[in-house]
């Protein structure tokens, strides 16, 4: 079974070192990507991921904090706000972010969603610590 | 100088004193008496006198006088006597001295002369002597003799005078006030404040110096104070101010303390100016809201410079580690692909570390103001910039009223325009047939305003408070989000404002700063 997931960076190849990682560890698929936080909520939020199947298994959801338009946290705040509770159990937020700054690190936690805070660059270690959460859960 | 001393007084040391007539109740025990032996008595009190003294009779005529009083005035022993007593009195007064003496003959009761007036009395040498002049009428010989005692009172006169000046070498002012309100003492301070010499101001109720709208309660105010005088400040949390004659409001606080002295209660009144004070307090404030600003700035300099600068640097490693994994497995296309992507990263961040630097040093050196002509160095702004994709630029053009000079930094004002035309250019609307910039000069009160408007895409409602942020920047742009946070630092180093109009028809910024115009 594999984990859909959603990355959501403004930086190209920032997007593309993800992509790598989770492609390497081959727990990963669908993987979509969003250049902000409104392109993600837009599609996150469409007619048509309604009407598909719940997934299998929860999904992943990797967020840069600094983005234009909305941010990290913006997002995750709209994303509370608006997701369907049933469909989103067991739903893994990982933020990512170019600076380990307390003060987001403390707002992440404040958030109540966000279950990890990783700095770039994602690395194998960082995919292999989300897996471990899965696997925590008794999913894979 | 006003009057002169010495009253109407009866009588004379000659032989040629009229007959005694008089009354023989003159004295009470002096019924008996003759007349001519009363004027000798008299002539014994007089002598005896410790107090400068003389009898005059009706017609003004000095009849007696003392050793007291011809030492006073410089005449030899009893050499006033038979000259009329106009003789003491100044020059200048001299010629109404006999009608106010005849007035006095008609209608004679003890009393003091010159009553709040200053009284001087002319001395041999023709130098004047401040007195206090006692008058009393004595029924004697068959006529009314005024029997007149003069005090020097020069040494009186300097010790008030000495007084006076302790209370105009004050710097706080003084107000001396009676118990129903009138002004009885001012100090040169005071006359300042309230803007009259003491004549105008003593006399006048101390209402009419506070507030129009609060005058009514001012009046109670007193009243409740005169019930129950305690030394207190008057200001209580109030913003107290005088007004003074000429109209001149002074912020003020006033200290009150009683005074049970000669005369009754009184009040003396403290007032201590806070014109000075409060602009000392607004400036500190300035200087404290500035300094605010300025920590708060840094602090998100560094959290932003704590991401922004680190992300190109955490990209180019990302891209990195996935070379050396490619080199590892032979994948030389992919790995080529990584390096010339983190290549782009890295130098696209040098132009934004330098952009960073400029912002960071921006607003430290002092620049001299310059008078700047804000047409031509506009137009030269606008000719200089390029689109990015090399498409047209809009239309542009400067619109101003009057002259366009202004005095300002050179340097600090165009580097604000220039990003804020930049950002018209950038960000106009493909969609819209044609696309114009406009920048607009008003003279506003003592300020410049200048408009920079745009028909662009406009920036939406959501962002509009954030675009002064470090590195906010559009989605839609390429730039680092720098921009305007260097134009804002540069228009609150002129002490400007900056303010944002925006919807989709398109983007005005509104600068307002205190320019001057060169003189």
């Amino acid at each position: 079974m594999m984990i859909p997931t959603y990355i959501v960076d403004d930086v190209e190849s920032d997007r593309y070192i993800a992509r790598r990682r989770l492609a390497k560890s081959g727990h990963f698929s669908p993987v979509a990507e969003a250049s902000d936080g409104a392109e993600f909520l837009r599609s996150y939020f469409s007619d048509d991921r309604r009407q598909a199947a719940t997934p299998s298994l929860p999904e992943l959801i990797l967020l840069d904090i600094n983005m234009p338009e909305l941010n990290g946290f913006e997002t995750i705040e709209e994303l509370k706000r608006r997701r369907d509770e049933a469909r989103s159990t067991g739903q893994i937020v990982a933020l990512f972010s170019s600076s380990d700054n307390e003060r987001d690190v403390e707002r992440s936690q404040a958030s109540g969603i966000v279950e990890h805070f990783f700095t770039k660059p994602i690395d194998d270690s960082a995919i292999a610590e989300i897996l471990e959460t899965y696997r925590a859960r008794g999913y894979l | 100088m006003t009057d002169a001393p010495g009253a109407s007084l009866t009588g004379q040391d000659s032989p040629a004193f009229p007959p005694a007539a008089a009354s023989p109740a003159a004295l009470p025990e002096g019924a008996e008496v003759p007349p001519q032996e009363q004027l000798a008595r008299y002539r014994v009190a007089v002598a005896l006198s410790p107090v400068p003294a003389l009898l005059v009779d009706s017609a003004g005529t000095i009849v007696v006088t003392n050793a007291a009083l011809d030492r006073m005035f410089h005449y030899p022993d009893r050499a006033l006597v038979g000259q009329s007593v106009e003789v003491l009195v100044p020059l200048s007064s001299q010629h109404r001295h006999p009608t106010l003496r005849e007035a006095f003959h008609r209608r004679p009761i003890r009393r003091e002369m010159g009553q709040g007036r200053e009284v001087y009395g002319q001395r041999s040498d023709g130098s004047f002597v401040p007195v206090e002049i006692g008058l009393a009428p004595i029924p004697l010989a068959g006529q009314v003799m005024i029997f007149t005692t003069v005090v020097d009172i020069t040494e009186r006169r300097l010790g008030e005078r000495r007084l006076r000046e302790a209370l105009d070498a004050a710097a706080t002012a003084m107000v001396m006030i009676a118990s129903d309100g009138t002004i009885e003492l001012v100090n040169s301070a005071a006359c300042e404040m309230l803007g009259g010499i003491s004549a105008d101001i003593v006399g006048r109720n101390v209402d009419s110096f506070v507030p129009p709208e609060h005058r009514l309660q001012h009046g109670v105010y007193r009243q409740s104070y005169v019930n129950a005088p305690r030394p207190r400040a008057m200001t209580e949390g109030r913003d107290l101010r005088v007004v003074g004659l000429d109209g001149r409001e002074t912020p003020v606080h006033i200290a009150l303390t009683p005074i049970d002295g000669v005369g009754g209660q009184r009040i003396m009144a403290t007032l201590v100016d806070l014109t000075q004070i409060m602009a000392q307090e607004r400036e500190l404030e300035e200087r404290n809201a500035h300094l605010s600003a300025l920590n708060e700035e840094l602090t998100h300099f560094a959290y932003s410079a704590s991401h922004d600068l680190r992300a190109p640097l955490a990209t180019i490693a990302g891209l990195l580690e996935l070379c050396l994994e490619d080199l590892a497995e032979g994948e030389t296309a992919e790995c080529t692909r990584n390096i010339s992507e983190a290549l782009k990263t890295s130098r696209r961040n040098i132009h934004k570390v330098e952009q960073v630097l400029t912002l960071a040093r921006a607003g430290r050196e002092a620049v001299a103001p310059v008078p700047v002509d804000l047409d031509e160095a506009v137009a030269a702004i606008w000719d200089d910039l390029t689109c990015e994709d090399a498409s047209p630029k809009p239309a542009f053009c400067i619109v101003s009223e009057g002259s366009a000079t202004w005095v300002t930094e050179r340097q600090t004002l165009l580097t604000a325009i220039e990003n804020l035309l930049s950002n018209a250019c950038r960000f106009r609307d493909p969609d819209k047939d044609f696309s114009w910039v406009e920048l607009r000069l008003r003279t506003l009160g003592p300020s410049l305003q200048i408009k920079v408007s745009d028909n662009g895409i406009g920036i939406p409602e959501a962002d509009q408070g954030r675009v002064f942020e470090m590195f906010r920047r559009s989605g839609k742009s390429s730039g680092h989000g720098l921009g305007l946070t260097l134009v804002q630092k540069h228009v609150r180093r002129l002490r400007g404002t900056i303010r944002l109009d925006s919807s989709p028809a398109g983007t005005c910024f509104t600068l307002t700063l205190p320019l001057r115009r060169p003189s």
